[in-house]
């Protein structure tokens, strides 16, 4: 088992009510699954991804990964557990703008202590794979959403995770570029065996995927 | 990974130009001006850093009545060496009073200036002796150790050594100061040998022409050419004494031996009370002040005070970077954002911020240095510098200390900004596309502090900068109570004043010429008096300052005599037997209507000579302005002896460099050796002044980098709210606001901060300025247009700049199309 989830919780005060953004949530989910979060704006897809990316905390409840209890776990542990084994792909893109493709690809290496020449040899290995050899010394302004993306998941992949967390990644891409995306997921679901969750409206996206979770106002139903 | 990070740092500092130019204008002309400071600094401390032996180099001062002497007696010297020789290797001792005058050989004379020196000065210091025995250059009588520059002059490709030279002593100084009066009569010393020749280039805060073996001095005393003391212990004004410490010993262990000395010397004698102390070699050009110096440097306490203008400057361009970092966070929080969720600790964007803000440090430093050469240049060519050794010099440690200097200044610019962009959340700024929002909190608290603080700052140096302009102006307006006009003063050295006048006034041009000991309002001294008369039998003794002066000099000058005469035409020569007071000199001596003085008979002098009163002069200001008050006593007598200027009066049409050839042609007529001296009284009287345009300079200057260092950050700063609030703009635009409200809106933030700012700065530029201003008695007062036309700049500045980037966003019509696409 990858991670699991146990009666999660999550709430915000305002105007001394409680407002739960996620509520009793429970969820498990092995090594190699791809899973498609859906439900309606605002019912907790995004938070839920958060809590699961270790970006946000939650109030309540238990929370896995790997062995690790990762409600028990200090900051700096925690950003240590994602760092190792968890990748972001994200709606808007969010490269770094004043970088270029391969020094996009090569940041999150940074900070994982690798060596300059393993740094190099994985950004060559990344561009190889997702065909972007050329572009390497462009800047993200200078492609296209497609290519952004593409970037995007390249750079999510970099550091070998074993968790893809992606938040609407075909949001603001046209159809052509989202199969194309999504068929890059699938592929890597199937021969990398990388476990990823998605957060999607589109049926159709959901439809890669081998599961999916509904969500309504932070509820599971 | 730094790599990584000084990428993005540059890429940062191109695609944020405003932002950049800003900072690093800011930080690098401030940064120049404490470059200035450093090397000030660093180069007093470098002086006499030539000595091999020089952490073991100590000199005694002298303490007395809560004043501190860089001289000694004369004896204490051979007393201290003689007895404490575990102690002390070695002792030089430096006569304090000055030789000097024409130096000549065969047809050359040159005027010199020179030290009596003991022959251990060469073994104790390590002034390059080009030639001779460092053991014995100054040890016969009548030995002199020429500078290679002075032998040059004198002999020329000629070998020096062995060489007899004449000397006749003037009393020449060595400090180089024109205002120290030398002896109207030449002393004759006889003839010396030239035993040596030094280079004494390296800056070194002993400075000479030549060194003359103090054991000359006993001849001398014989031969009745000098009145050196060998054994007046209380006499501390003789003799600087250096000496030599023993491997080993510390200042510490120098200490008991001085108390014991100064207990054993002074202890049986009533009303003496001095002390002695020591101090470091390396510490004379950067310590306290001390009575009769050898050489002139700039009092520490200047130092302190640049150094504290410097870091005003520099913070304020600090605050410039930390603010503009604060507002433009709002940019940056995505990459933060990003960074953080690919795995960045804190610690990590923390140093690529703090890297960026070095990186930014040190591109100032870059151009820091440039404006350094231009800036030390100004600094050098300030009046004052003329009297001071000031050697600047570069070399590796100074510039590690620069770089050093600009990396902490990165630091301090970057710490907080880095601080603060570091802690934002990865799920914050990356939830909300359009990043964190500001503007509420600690942050906004602080960049409006920090507005404020340079807000403030910079009134208060318009303010003073003001003050001293008007106050230097007011003096330059001062009237003396003389007529400075078409006047040359000129000085007589030697010459006898009445062949001269008596030449000169066969020119029509020239109207009168008078004579006198010193320069009224050029602060000349001729010394003090003492004086007596019936009313001030049995008080204490009442002193007068007393300028010589002959028959002509009061109608010359145009000096109004209230009561009385002048002295008559023909005076005798030998006895004084009247002399004219001033009024103040009449109040002194009891006469609350002046008038009544004159035909009185006074003591004058030691010897209480009686003279009679025969004239009353208005109080004219004789000392310099910045000294003078108006009820200094003045007593003008006739001495012959002591005439050492020719105030020579000219008809206002005649031309002054018509006049200028004239005396000059005479003068070499009955001068061939010394040029002619000469100064155009109404300029010289300015330049007297010429401290107050210097300390002008430099606070002008400085109030205006803070200014200008503070408009840039203010043109940032709302440059970037104006950027920040374009949506807000672009709603009210749509709901019908006009371009008045928008400016309004805009610019009414840092309406209560500028207000907070002249609340405080007022009363406090007020007692600032007012502790300055207490020390002269003529002053300007303190106007409140002053605080008006202050406060006026920095509005006009200060608001120019907001109104200038509001109204350009007011204007942009091409927001509405933006709201628009969003």
């Amino acid at each position: 088992m990858l991670l699991e989830l146990k009666n999660i919780f999550k709430w915000v005060n305002s105007g001394g009510q409680r407002i739960f953004l996620l509520k009793d949530i429970n969820l498990s989910i092995e090594e190699g699954e791809f899973i498609s979060v859906m439900g309606p704006s605002g019912s907790g897809k995004s938070t839920l991804l958060n809590v699961i990316g270790m970006l946000d905390t939650f109030d309540e409840g238990e929370y896995h990964f790997l062995d690790e209890s990762v409600h028990t776990l200090k900051e700096k542990y925690r950003s240590n557990l994602y760092k190792e084994y968890i990748g972001f792909v994200f709606q808007s893109y969010h490269l770094l703008d004043d970088l270029t493709v391969y020094e996009n690809l090569e940041m999150p290496l940074l900070y994982k202590k690798y060596k300059g020449a393993e740094r190099k040899a994985m950004v060559a290995d990344m561009l190889d794979r997702f065909n972007i050899v050329g572009k390497k010394d462009l800047f993200p302004a200078q492609l296209s959403g497609g290519q952004q993306q593409l970037v995007g998941v390249a750079r999510a992949l970099i550091g070998k995770p074993k968790l893809i967390l992606a938040d609407e990644p075909t949001g603001n891409l046209n159809s052509q570029q989202s199969e194309e995306i999504m068929g890059l997921f699938k592929k890597l679901n199937e021969e990398d065996k990388v476990t990823i969750i998605q957060v999607t409206h589109s049926e159709k996206n959901a439809a890669y995927g081998s599961r999916i979770i509904n969500l309504l106002d932070g509820r599971r139903i | 990974m730094f790599k990584n990070y000084i990428k993005v740092a540059f890429r940062n500092i191109l695609k944020h130009k405003l932002f950049s130019v800003i900072n690093v204008l800011g930080l690098s002309v401030s940064m120049a001006t404490c470059l200035l400071i450093i090397l000030l600094i660093y180069s007093q401390k470098q002086m006499d850093g030539f000595h091999e032996k020089r952490d073991r180099i100590v000199r005694i001062i002298s303490e007395d009545e809560g004043f501190s002497w860089a001289s000694t007696p004369l004896p204490l010297g051979k007393m201290l060496s003689e007895n404490y020789p575990h102690i002390i290797e070695d002792a030089v001792q430096i006569k304090s009073s000055f030789v000097g005058g024409d130096m000549i050989f065969g047809e050359n004379r040159i005027p010199l200036a020179g030290r009596y020196a003991d022959d251990r000065f060469f073994a104790v210091f390590d002034f390059n002796l080009i030639a001779g025995d460092a053991a014995t250059v100054l040890k016969a009588p009548f030995s002199i150790v020429l500078t290679k520059t002075s032998a040059e002059k004198l002999f020329g490709d000629t070998n020096p050594i062995g060489k007899a030279v004449k000397l006749n002593d003037i009393g020449l100084n060595a400090m180089g100061i024109d205002l120290i009066l030398t002896e109207n009569k030449e002393t004759v010393l006889g003839d010396f040998v030239v035993t040596g020749v030094t280079d004494n280039t390296l800056p070194s805060h002993i400075q000479f022409d030549f060194l003359v073996s103090m054991s000359t001095l006993p001849s001398l005393v014989k031969q009745g050419k000098s009145d050196a003391i060998f054994d007046n212990w209380e006499n501390y004004f003789d003799a600087y004494l250096y000496l030599l410490l023993k491997e080993g010993v510390s200042e510490k262990d120098l200490e008991p031996i001085l108390n014991d000395t100064a207990s054993e010397k002074y202890a049986r004698l009533e009303d003496v009370n001095i002390t002695f102390d020591s101090e470091k070699l390396s510490q004379i050009n950067l310590s306290r002040f001390h009575q009769n110096p050898l050489s002139l440097r700039i009092p520490v306490e200047v130092i302190y005070v640049l150094s504290f203008l410097g870091i005003i400057v520099l913070f304020s361009a600090c605050f410039n970077y930390v603010n503009l970092s604060f507002a433009r966070s709002l940019t940056r929080s995505k990459e933060i954002g990003i960074r953080k969720t690919m795995g960045a600790a804190r610690y990590q964007v923390f140093v690529q911020f703090i890297l960026e803000s070095v990186i930014v440090g040190l591109l100032s430093l870059a151009i820091a240095i440039g404006l350094l050469q231009g800036l030390s240049r100004m600094f050098l060519d300030l009046w004052i510098n003329q009297f001071l050794i000031l050697d600047f010099r570069f070399d590796i440690v100074l510039f590690l200390v620069f770089v050093a200097f600009s990396i902490v200044v990165g630091l301090m610019a970057g710490l907080l900004p880095a601080s603060f962009l570091s802690s934002f959340s990865p799920i914050k700024t990356l939830r909300n596309s359009k990043g964190v929002i500001l503007g509420k909190g600690k942050g906004l608290h602080l960049r409006k502090g920090l507005v404020v603080l340079q807000f403030c700052a910079s009134l208060l140096f318009i303010i003073t900068t003001l003050l001293i302009f008007s106050q230097l102006n007011y003096l330059m307006e001062k009237e003396y109570g003389f007529d400075q006009n078409h006047v040359i003063n000129l000085k007589l050295q030697g010459v006898d004043h009445e062949t001269l006048a008596d030449e000169l006034s066969k020119n029509p041009a020239i109207q009168s010429i008078s004579a006198s000991s010193f320069v009224p309002g050029t602060g000349g001294y001729s010394g003090g008096v003492l004086i007596k008369n019936r009313f001030s039998e049995g008080d204490p003794d009442l002193s007068s300052s007393f300028i010589a002066v002959d028959q002509h000099f009061i109608p010359n000058l145009k000096i109004e005599l209230k009561a009385g005469t002048n002295f008559p035409s023909e005076m005798p020569v030998h006895n004084e037997e009247y002399v004219i007071l001033n009024e103040a000199a009449a109040k002194l001596l009891g006469h609350s209507q002046p008038k009544e003085v004159v035909g009185e008979t006074v003591l004058i002098g030691e010897d209480q000579t009686p003279v009679k009163v025969i004239g009353l002069t208005a109080n004219f200001i004789y000392d310099l302005l910045s000294e003078a008050t108006s009820t200094d006593p003045l007593v003008i007598r006739y001495l012959p002896n002591e005439f050492a200027y020719l105030n020579i009066r000219y008809t206002p049409t005649a031309s002054t460099k018509s006049i200028l050839s004239y005396v000059e042609q005479k003068w070499k007529g009955m001068d061939k050796v010394h040029s002619l001296k000469y100064h155009l009284y109404e300029d010289e009287l300015k330049g007297t002044n010429a401290i107050f345009s210097d300390i002008m300079y430099i606070l002008g200057f400085i109030s205006f980098l803070t200014i200008t260092i503070s408009t840039l950050g203010l043109l940032g700063i709302a440059a970037f709210t104006a950027e920040s609030k374009r949506k807000e703009i672009s709603i009210r635009k749509v709901h019908g606001a006009k371009t008045k409200n928008i400016t309004y809106l805009l610019s009414k933030g840092f309406l209560p901060l500028f207000t907070i700012a002249i609340v405080v700065t007022i009363p406090l530029s007020y007692f600032v300025n007012a502790l300055w201003l207490e020390e002269f008695a003529y002053k300007v007062n303190f106007s409140p247009w002053i605080f008006v036309v202050g406060v006026g700049i920095m509005f006009t500045t200060g608001f120019g700049t907001i109104l200038s980037q509001t109204l350009s966003v007011a204007n942009d019509n091409g927001l509405l199309k933006r709201l628009k696409e969003e």
